[in-house]
């Protein structure tokens, strides 16, 4: 057999320097890139600020507080938020406006701020803040009290689901370390 | 460089084994078996905080007040209210499905007019102008169909209709109706009531007392808690009836009787108890006597009925012996029994002394009308819907100009079903409130939606069976899904539009003052800690706490009352030797006997879309309902199991597919009730036949009223 | 039957008087819309239709007049030694909890029906489609069962749901969670049916009702010869009741 040689990039040699421009590209595209890609970026419909109703004394849990049946009850209602903001401020401040938008848009027409839950779960998960209630919340959710504007909410557009999202394997890992059954009805639903 | 094959291949494997080393491949993996765990076309759960509200059902019969399961203030399920004297937790198939009914597909969505063969959508204004207009045009010959039995929504309507020149008001067809007209050829007063809470021995004479006769699911609960879990029955329950139905079948003992024998049944128990030596002071007791000694002896009973006179003699004996005994009678379908085989039950009561009683018969008062002008409830029920649409179909009776139809459905509940369709066609201006498009909205000109229950005030006062007066309201927990209004209001508005004075601007001022008016009454109280039935046993009742029995109301629980009409209730023989005989055993013809489920909803709610799948495959097989006979009359037919055959009686056919089912008793057809709809949606339309069609009206002698709970048909 | 059956502290059961069931449907009703089950306008077709709970009329196979029924609710019986659960290639079904209810996870499901094979009880369903609510309905889903879709088997969970929630209201108050008062913890079929012929509890906790209900002589267990051991007993007075529901040869 004749043997063709390669007359452009020094044969085998060029074959490996190319072999590891392509190792190390993947790595940045895989590292850097994808992760961009893979997330959208969205803002939350209202620029909530939790330091300024830190700073006025109201704690965590008059917002955010657990039902007498022991159930979370989630985030605010608008009618909740509207005991404090149920009218226009008229304020010219980043802030004043802010308020006077939620106000204009759900107050007066009585609908639901569509709030992004960083820690969002699916329909088939059961997830019991009466269970975990020795722990710090900060333990799995992000520490907004100190945000003047809440962070980005990522989510997976292949997923749909939030970039903040506990994984099933989190979950797992931390119930098997306090002795907690990680037996399928547990969380599933 | 350039770039050749070799330093290309070289770039894609050094790429492939790089990513093998990044997130990329695992985490798609990952992200994509989540993608395909969450289709967009499968609905998401709502979430929210949980939490409880209390009404009362109105598409059930039985009357049971509701828990309504809230997620974020919106209605999700319905659960019976363990306060609610007629449900103490308990909820029948059909009161489950309050909520999701909210969406029905068969939901009327707005006013409608007729147009051609369908419907167009109108407003209410034009809807109310249209209808001021016409029945301004009607007045003096306003007709109006109710088959609402509790609701104070009667009042107005009466009030309306009798205001404008009435034609007649009429209730649809129900046990009640029987049983009033019983009880007032008896000269007794009030409606009847049914103490099961404090029965030992029960005695159920065709009614099926556990799925469509009177407070059905409050009946259960009685016989339940009479019979505890692994223990000894505390009570004893007889059925008699043509088939092991859904009462008999957790009775300890069922006596197989025709439905047009359940009187002779009644009297030859008599018999016994007389020859036992039992009296009555009661008026008429002598002639009584002399009719049962002269026409019901073993032998006659035997001979008419089949029934063995030991078999007999044995339950006049359990009745006799028992503490507290009761008699309850009734149409095993839930209509169209005549009022003399109540009678005759109700005399067993009167002979064993079980009227006004703990565990027997109540003779209830009726709650005071607030709208000026209404019609007592005693006065509604006289009305004979089935007679006044026959003769109008005959011409024998003029037809109404107008008639107003509330929640019911007579083109399809009742009998000679072609027969009172063919009388409606005959009515050239018809208004239906349903909020579903049934079989009769479908006929009528115009068709004003009525909110559901739970989006709408409205109210209970005393189902039929029920053994104490109770009231409970009805309360709004969501805006209506659809352009739908509470028919209270549109009679109210309208009524001011053709200025007929009304006293009232709503329905909520109705409502109000019927409450106030029952916390002036004496003797009533709130049902919490002490419930009716032991106040009727001696337990002291309760004052009326605080006076705001509004909100008591409001908040789910009952305003209940034990007491009694001051009447005597005599015998009545004459009516019983005109109307009850024991005669010879009928030839070879096959009965129809039908039987109703609440499963299968009522003819003004069709079937429940959930509850389609409570019905089993012996019932309903695609389009095809069955009818149950047993092995011996299939043989005697020559009809063999699984067969599809026509039934045939009074001119009507309806077809079948044949169930061998040995608790029938022997020349006996059992049929379902609540199938063969022609209107309503995907879960009701076209599933099997409509067996009332091919029951006959029958005049009752001696009381003159309307009866079909059985015919003779023909099965090919 | 191989394997021997798991025993936990907890043992939730359910206690079915025969004898007071009419067959009216209130808890198949009930089950319909707790775990969202969607309305189906094919239902007649038991084949496809998708029942947890499901009523079954039982007769002595007798002619007129010596004809008797009964009906018989059955939900799934959470066996001790569960069938379903060594076939199931994927673990998506397993009963590993305290409590013993035997679980199903969907996500997890891989549509191979070994399961509904295997089941003795007919008490697993697959999905044969993607379910539909009509327009609106979905408003009136519980939060407290994720939607299935099609191609995947499912079954009745004891409403495992409301005991999480009943543990919850425990918590909340300062109870043990994992000492439940009787009754705390009911299903929907239990706690909606008129007749009362229903009951539930922890089997081995000599507080709640059942406890003791199992121990009656009249008590039976579906299919007992199969060793599934299973968490749902049944009550009747009447021996062909019981003798049907021990599936009995002719012979014996």
């Amino acid at each position: 057999m004749e043997e063709k040689r390669s007359n452009s990039a020094g044969g085998v040699g060029g074959m490996v320097l190319f072999a590891l421009i392509g190792f190390v590209g993947a790595l940045v595209v895989g590292w850097v890139i994808f992760p961009k890609l893979l997330y959208s970026e969205k803002t939350q419909p209202i620029r909530f600020s939790h330091t300024v109703h830190a700073q006025l004394g109201i704690d965590c849990e008059q917002c955010h507080h657990l039902g007498p049946d022991g159930r979370f009850a989630g985030l605010p209602t608008t009618e909740s938020c509207a005991e404090c903001h149920g009218e226009e401020t008229g304020d010219n401040s980043p802030n004043g406006k802010e308020i006077d938008k939620f106000v204009k848009d759900y107050v007066k027409t009585g609908a639901q701020v569509p709030w992004l839950v960083y820690q969002y779960q699916p329909d088939n998960v059961f997830f019991s803040h009466a269970a975990h209630k020795g722990f710090e919340c900060t333990k799995c959710h992000p520490d907004v009290a100190k945000t003047d504007t809440p962070p980005t909410y990522y989510q997976n557009r292949v997923s749909g689901y939030s970039k903040d999202t506990m994984k099933m394997w989190e979950c797992e890992r931390c119930h098997a370390s306090m002795g907690t059954s990680n037996a399928c009805y547990v969380c599933h639903k | 460089m350039g770039l050749d094959r070799r330093a290309f291949l070289g770039l894609v494997a050094g790429g492939a084994v790089g990513t093998m080393f990044t997130p990329i491949p695992w985490k798609l993996l990952d992200d994509v078996s989540i993608w395909t765990q969450n289709w967009s076309w499968i609905p998401r759960v709502p979430k929210g905080q949980i939490d409880y509200v209390t009404t009362t059902s109105k598409l059930c019969p039985a009357g049971e007040g509701l828990k309504i399961m809230r997620v974020a203030g919106n209605p999700i399920s319905a659960a019976g209210n363990p306060d609610h004297p007629l449900s103490r937790g308990g909820v029948s198939a059909l009161a489950r499905s309050e909520v999701y009914m909210l969406y029905s597909p068969a939901r009327v969505k707005s006013p409608m007019k007729k147009s051609g063969k369908g419907f167009e959508p109108i407003t209410w204004e034009q809807a109310m102008l249209e209808m001021a207009d016409k029945l301004g045009a009607a007045k003096g010959a306003v007709a109006c169909v109710s088959g609402d039995g509790t609701g104070t929504v009667n009042e107005l309507l009466s009030a309306f209709v009798g205001k404008l020149g009435a034609a007649g008001y009429f209730m649809m067809p129900s046990e009640a109706a029987t049983a009033a007209k019983a009880v007032k050829l008896m000269g007794g007063k009030g409606q009847a009531g049914y103490d099961f809470e404090n029965a030992d021995t029960v005695l159920v004479l065709g009614a099926d007392i556990f799925e469509t006769w009177g407070t059905s699911t409050r009946n259960r609960k009685a016989f339940g808690d009479s019979r505890p879990v692994g223990q000894k029955p505390k009570s004893d329950y007889i059925y008699v009836g043509p088939t092991r139905n859904n009462t008999a079948a957790v009775c300890d003992q069922w006596i197989p009787a025709a439905t047009a024998d359940l009187g002779v049944v009644a009297l030859g128990i008599a018999w016994h108890l007389l020859r036992a030596g039992a009296t009555s002071a009661a008026p008429g007791f002598d002639t009584f006597k002399a009719v049962v000694n002269g026409g019901f002896g073993p032998e006659d009973v035997k001979r008419a009925t089949g029934i063995a006179p030991e078999v007999l003699a044995g339950v006049a004996k359990a009745l006799a012996s028992a503490k507290a005994p009761l008699v309850v009678t009734g149409s095993p379908c839930g209509q169209g029994l005549g009022a003399a085989p109540v009678i005759a039950g109700m005399s067993l009561n009167l002979l064993l002394g079980r009227v006004n009683k703990p565990g027997g018969v109540y003779a209830l008062p009726e709650l005071a009308t607030v709208v000026p002008g209404a019609m007592t409830r005693e006065a509604m029920l006289a009305g004979d819907l089935p007679a006044f649409l026959k003769g109008v179909a005959d011409g024998k009776t003029p037809a109404p100009k107008a008639l107003l139809v509330y929640d019911a459905n007579p083109a399809y509940g009742l009998p000679e079903t072609a027969t009172m369709a063919k009388a409606l066609e005959k009515i050239p201006y018809k208004v239906s409130f349903s909020s579903f498009l049934d079989e009769t909205a479908a006929m009528c000109d115009l068709v004003l939606p009525n909110s559901l229950t739970l989006e709408r005030y409205d109210d209970l006062a005393t189902p039929y069976g029920s053994g104490f007066c109770v009231y409970s309201l009805t309360v709004p927990y969501q805006k209506p899904v659809h352009d739908t209004r509470t028919t209270g209001d549109v009679i109210l508005t309208l009524a001011r539009k053709m200025s007929v004075d009304l006293k009232f601007d709503n329905f909520l001022q109705v409502l109000k003052e019927k409450v106030a008016t029952l916390a002036k009454a004496s003797g009533g109280f709130v049902a919490k800690d002490v419930m009716p039935w032991q106040v009727a046993a001696g337990k002291p009742a309760p004052a009326l706490a605080g006076g705001d029995l509004w909100k008591a109301l409001t908040s789910g629980y009952a305003w209940t009352m034990v007491g009694q009409v001051q009447a005597t209730l005599g015998f009545a023989p004459e009516v019983l030797a005109k109307a009850i005989k024991a005669g010879k055993a009928p030839e070879k013809a096959v009965v129809l006997a039908p039987y109703a489920q609440l499963r299968t909803g009522t003819p003004t709610t069709g079937i429940p879309c959930q509850d389609l799948t409570t019905v089993p495959d012996t019932e309903l097989i695609g389009e095809s309902t069955f009818v149950r006979l047993n092995s011996a009359t299939a043989k005697a037919l020559g009809v063999k199991k699984g067969a599809t055959v026509k039934l045939t009686a009074g001119g009507a056919s309806c077809e079948a597919k044949v169930h061998i089912f040995e608790s029938v008793m022997t020349g006996v057809v059992s049929a379902p009730l609540g199938f063969g709809h022609s209107a309503f949606d995907v879960f009701s339309k076209g599933k099997g036949a409509n067996y009332l069609s091919l029951l006959s009206v029958v005049e009752e002698p001696g009381t003159g009223l309307s009866t079909w709970a059985a015919a003779d048909v023909k099965i090919a | 039957m191989s394997g021997h059956s798991k025993e936990f502290p907890i043992t939730w059961g359910m206690v079915i008087d025969i004898d007071k069931c009419t067959g009216c449907g209130a808890c198949m009703a009930s089950c319909q819309t707790e775990n969202n089950i969607e309305p189906q306008p094919e239902a007649s077709n038991k084949l496809r239709s998708t029942s947890w709970m499901l009523v079954y009329e039982l007769t002595n196979d007798k002619a007129f007049p010596d004809h008797d029924i009964a009906f018989l609710p059955r939900p799934c019986q959470q066996c001790g030694n569960p069938p379903c659960v060594s076939v199931c290639p994927v673990v998506a079904t397993d009963k590993n909890e305290d409590g013993g209810i035997v679980s199903q996870v969907y996500p997890r499901c891989i549509g191979c029906r070994y399961c509904v094979a295997a089941c003795p009880y007919h008490v697993r369903y697959f999905g044969w489609y993607d379910p539909v609510w009509p327009e609106g309905m979905e408003k009136t889903l519980s939060p407290l069962t994720s939607v299935r879709p099609r191609g995947v088997v499912e079954k009745c969970s004891f409403c495992h749901h409301r005991w999480n929630l009943a543990k919850d209201a425990a918590r909340a108050s300062g109870k043990n969670p994992d000492n439940l008062d009787d009754g705390a913890y009911v299903t929907a079929c239990v706690q909606n049916c008129p007749s009362g012929a229903l009951s539930f509890g922890d089997l081995k906790n000599p507080k709640h009702k059942v406890h003791e209900l199992i121990k009656n002589p009249n008590a039976f267990r579906l299919l007992q010869r199969l060793g599934t051991n299973t968490q749902v007993y049944y009550i009747s007075r009447r021996e062909w009741v019981r003798k049907l529901g021990d599936n009995y040869l002719k012979s014996e």
